[in-house]
C-alpha cells in the first residue's frame, strides 16, 4: 500500500475536488431573484402568455432572464443540448423545432419568412452565390408543410431580371388558399440614386409554378433625400392575415450646426405614407385616414387587421386603434401609467392574440416594469400588473434590469 | 488490469516529486497575487480617503468593490496555470521520449514486461490525464483558501465575493479550462483526450520508423482531423444545415470516439510489431 500513496491522493484530490465542484454546480441557485408577474388588476390567466426578457445586472450576477407568470429562468436553466439549439430565443422557434422537427431541418426562421395557420405550415427563403463581392443567382426556396398528412410540398424557383440585383430577401410570407404569396425587398445600388422595390411572387402550389409576380413599390434616392419602404412588423409573423402594410418614407439629412461638437446630420422625415395591400382582392388599398392620425407619430403596430397608433406624454399612453376594413378610428384609450417620462422610449409594445400588451421599465430608474394588458375589441384595460422579486430582499440595492423582449406565447 | 494499476502508480510516481513541486508553486504563487492585489487596492483605498479626502461612497462610486477578477487576472494567479499547461504538454512528449534517451535504455525493460504492451501506452495516457485532472482538482480545492485571505484582508464594505463558479462564468479563458458545467467539462477534455492519442500515436510512429514516421505520423494526424471534422463538413457543404446543433456536436463526438479507438488500435499494433528499441 505504501508504494501507492501518491498516485492515490492524486486520485482522491480529483474525485472530491472535481466533483465538490460539479456537484455544486448542478445544485446552484441562478444569482438572480425569482421575478414573478403580479397581478395588481384585472384577470391573472392574462399575463399567463407573456414572456419577457430582460438583462439583469446587480454585483454577482450578469446576462439575460426570462421571465414569465410562474418565475425566472436564465441560459444555465435550459439543458446544454436545449442551449445549442438556440431554444431560448424564440418561442415560437422552440415549438415549431419541437412539433415540426423534421420539416424545420435545415430552415432558418427569422419571424418574417414563415407562415403558420391550423392546416399548413409554409417556409420561403432565398439562396444566393456570394463571388468577388456580388451576390447572384438568386433563388427561392419554398416549403409547405401539410400538418394534417405530414407531407412537404417543396421546390425551388430561380429568379429572373433584366438588371443586376444586388441583395434581395424576404419579407412576408402568406398562404391564401392554394396560392404562396412571397413579398420580397430587392434593393439596386448605384451612385446617389439608390433603389428599393418590393416586389411579390406568387406561387401556385398544386403546380409549383409562378403564376404572378408584381411590383407593389418601388422608391429611387435623389440627391440628398433617402428613400425608405419598410414593412410593418406585425407582432405575430406567423400568422394568417388580411393586409400586408408597407411605410414608404422619404427622409432629408439636415446638417445640423454643433459649434461644441462639430456639425452632424439629422434625419428629417419631409413625407411618410402607408402602401396597403390586400391579400384577398390583389390590390392596393388607399387609406383616407383623418388628419389626425397622419400628423401624429408614426404607427407602430399592426396585427394583420388593424393599426395601432400610439402617443406617448407625461402621464402614459394613448392608444388608437384604427380599422384597415373600415377605414376608421375603432377606439381611442388613454393608459395612465406612472413615472412615463420615457415611455415612448423604452415601452415594449406587441399585439397578439387580440390583446394589446404594454411593459414599460426605466432602466436606470431602479424600478421594475409594469405591464398593460388592452382588449383591443374593446379597448378596454383588461390586466395591470407588475414584475416583482418573489422574496424582496433578493434585490439587491443596485441593480439595472431592462427588457429587451416582449413575446406573447 | 492489476498490472494496468502497477504501471500507472509506477509512471507516476516518475514524475510525482516534479507534479508536487509545481502543486506548490502554484498554492504560493496564487496566495502571493491575493496578498499583492488586496494590499494594492487597499492601498489606493487609503489614498484615496485619507490623502484626497475622499468618502467611503466616493471612492466605490470611482473604484468599484473589489472582487476576484483582480487577482484573476495577474500575473500571479495567470502564471503558474500556464506553467503547469506548459508542464502537461511538454510532458506528452517527454513521456516516451525519456525511456529511450534516459541513462539506460530503459524502454527495452518497459516492452519486455510480461504484460500486454499497450498496458504501456493506457498508462502514459492515465499519467497525463491524472496531472491535468489534477491541476483542475487543486484549483478547486485552493481557490476557497485564497478567497479566505482576500476576506481576512479586505473589509466586508470593500470587496464582493464570488464562488469559483461565479468567477469563471465571467472569464472565457478561464472557463475554457474550467468549464462551468460537466456536460462542457467532458467534451473540453474529451477533445483534449483524444489530441493526447493521436500525438501518442504520432510520437510511436516516430518510435518505429525515425524520420519516415513523422511523414505518416502528420498523414495521421490530418486523416484523424478530417474525420472528427467530417460532420461538420458534410453539414456546411452538402446537407445545408440538415442537422441540428446538438445533433451535429453528438455526431461530432461519435467521430471523436471512432478515431480515439483507431488511435488506440494503431497504437497497439506499432507497439506490438513496429517498435524499435
Amino acid at each position: 500500500m505504501n508504494k501507492y500513496w501518491k498516485s492515490i491522493l492524486v486520485f482522491t484530490m480529483i474525485v472530491l475536488g472535481i466533483g465538490t465542484f460539479y456537484a455544486q454546480s448542478i445544485f446552484a441557485s441562478g444569482g438572480y431573484p425569482d421575478f414573478k408577474i403580479k397581478t395588481i388588476a384585472g384577470d391573472a390567466k392574462e399575463a399567463e402568455a407573456i414572456q419577457v426578457r430582460a438583462h439583469y445586472s446587480a454585483p454577482k450576477y450578469e446576462g439575460s432572464v426570462t421571465i414569465t407568470a410562474n418565475g425566472t429562468s436564465d441560459m444555465n436553466d435550459l439543458t446544454f443540448w436545449e442551449r445549442l439549439d438556440g431554444m431560448i430565443n424564440n418561442p415560437d422557434y422552440r415549438r415549431l423545432t419541437t412539433d415540426y422537427r423534421q420539416f424545420m431541418r435545415g430552415k432558418y426562421m427569422w419571424g418574417q419568412n414563415m407562415y403558420e395557420d391550423d392546416d399548413h405550415l409554409a417556409y420561403a427563403d432565398i439562396h444566393y452565390d456570394f463571388r468577388s463581392f456580388q451576390a447572384g443567382n438568386f433563388n427561392f426556396n419554398i416549403a409547405v408543410l401539410d400538418k394534417e398528412n405530414d407531407e412537404t410540398n417543396e421546390f425551388t424557383y430561380d429568379v429572373k431580371d433584366d438588371r443586376a440585383i444586388n441583395h434581395m430577401y424576404v419579407e412576408s410570407v402568406e398562404k391564401v388558399d392554394d396560392e404562396l404569396k412571397v413579398f420580397t425587398t430587392i434593393n439596386r445600388y448605384s451612385n446617389g440614386s439608390d433603389e428599393h422595390e418590393i416586389r411579390l411572387y406568387i406561387f401556385d402550389l398544386n403546380t409549383q409554378d409562378l403564376v404572378d409576380v408584381k411590383t407593389v413599390e418601388s422608391v429611387v434616392d435623389e440627391g440628398e433625400y433617402d428613400a425608405y419602404l419598410q414593412m410593418l412588423r406585425e407582432s405575430d409573423t406567423l400568422k394568417p392575415k388580411d393586409y400586408v402594410v408597407f411605410r414608404r418614407e422619404l427622409i432629408e439629412h439636415k446638417v445640423v450646426e454643433d459649434e461644441a461638437n462639430g456639425n452632424y446630420e439629422e434625419p428629417h422625415t419631409v413625407e411618410s405614407d402607408l402602401i396597403v395591400y390586400n391579400l384577398k382582392t390583389d390590390e392596393l388599398e388607399t387609406l383616407d385616414m383623418p388628419k389626425q392620425l397622419e400628423e401624429k407619430a408614426r404607427v407602430n403596430l399592426f396585427d394583420g387587421k388593424n393599426l395601432y397608433f400610439t402617443e406617448a406624454n407625461d402621464t402614459g399612453l394613448t392608444i388608437i386603434t384604427y380599422s384597415i376594413k373600415d377605414q376608421n378610428i375603432l377606439h381611442e384609450r388613454h393608459v395612465d401609467i406612472d413615472h412615463a417620462e420615457n415611455v415612448e422610449e423604452y415601452a415594449h409594445l406587441t399585439v397578439q392574440n387580440d390583446r394589446f400588451y404594454i411593459n414599460y421599465n426605466q432602466p436606470e430608474s431602479n424600478q421594475l416594469p409594469t405591464i398593460y394588458i388592452l382588449d383591443t375589441e374593446t379597448g378596454d384595460i383588461v390586466y395591470e400588473g407588475n414584475i416583482v422579486a418573489k422574496t424582496p430582499a433578493d434585490l439587491p440595492e443596485d441593480y439595472s434590469f431592462s427588457i429587451f423582449q416582449l413575446a406573447v406565447q | 488490469m492489476k498490472r494496468y494499476v502497477k504501471l500507472v502508480n509506477f509512471e507516476f510516481n516518475r514524475i510525482a516529486k516534479v507534479y508536487a513541486v509545481l502543486l506548490g508553486i502554484i498554492l504560493t504563487s496564487q496566495i502571493i497575487g491575493v496578498m499583492i492585489t488586496a494590499n494594492g487596492y487597499l492601498k489606493k483605498a487609503d489614498k484615496a480617503m485619507n490623502e484626497d479626502m475622499m468618502s467611503k461612497a466616493e471612492f466605490l462610486q470611482m473604484y468599484g468593490q473589489m472582487d476576484f477578477h483582480n487577482i484573476a487576472y495577474s500575473i500571479w494567479f495567470i502564471g503558474p496555470i500556464a506553467l503547469s499547461v506548459a508542464a502537461v504538454a511538454f510532458y506528452i512528449f517527454l513521456i516516451w521520449y525519456r525511456d529511450w534517451f534516459g541513462k539506460n535504455t530503459f524502454a527495452y525493460r518497459l516492452l519486455t514486461l510480461p504484460t500486454a504492451r499497450l498496458n504501456v501506452f493506457f498508462a502514459k495516457l492515465t499519467t497525463i490525464v491524472l496531472m491535468t485532472f489534477g491541476f483542475i482538482a487543486f484549483q478547486f480545492i485552493i481557490y476557497p483558501i485564497e478567497s479566505t485571505v482576500m476576506k481576512w484582508m479586505v473589509p466586508k464594505d470593500f470587496r464582493i465575493d464570488l464562488t469559483f463558479h461565479e468567477l469563471t462564468q465571467q472569464m472565457l479563458d478561464l472557463g475554457l479550462l474550467y468549464p462551468t458545467e460537466p456536460m462542457l467539462f467532458l467534451l473540453h477534455y474529451g477533445i483534449g483526450i483524444i489530441a493526447v492519442t493521436i500525438l501518442f500515436t504520432v510520437i510511436l510512429f516516430e518510435r518505429s520508423f525515425r524520420w519516415k514516421g513523422i511523414i505518416f505520423g502528420v498523414i495521421y494526424s490530418a486523416v484523424a482531423g478530417i474525420v472528427i471534422f467530417l460532420p461538420l463538413i458534410l453539414q456546411e457543404f452538402l446537407l445545408n444545415g440538415y442537422f441540428y446543433p446538438s445533433e451535429l456536436i453528438r455526431l461530432s463526438m461519435l467521430a471523436g470516439v471512432i478515431v480515439l479507438a483507431g488511435s488506440i488500435a494503431l497504437s497497439g499494433y506499432l507497439l506490438n510489431k513496429k517498435i524499435r528499441i
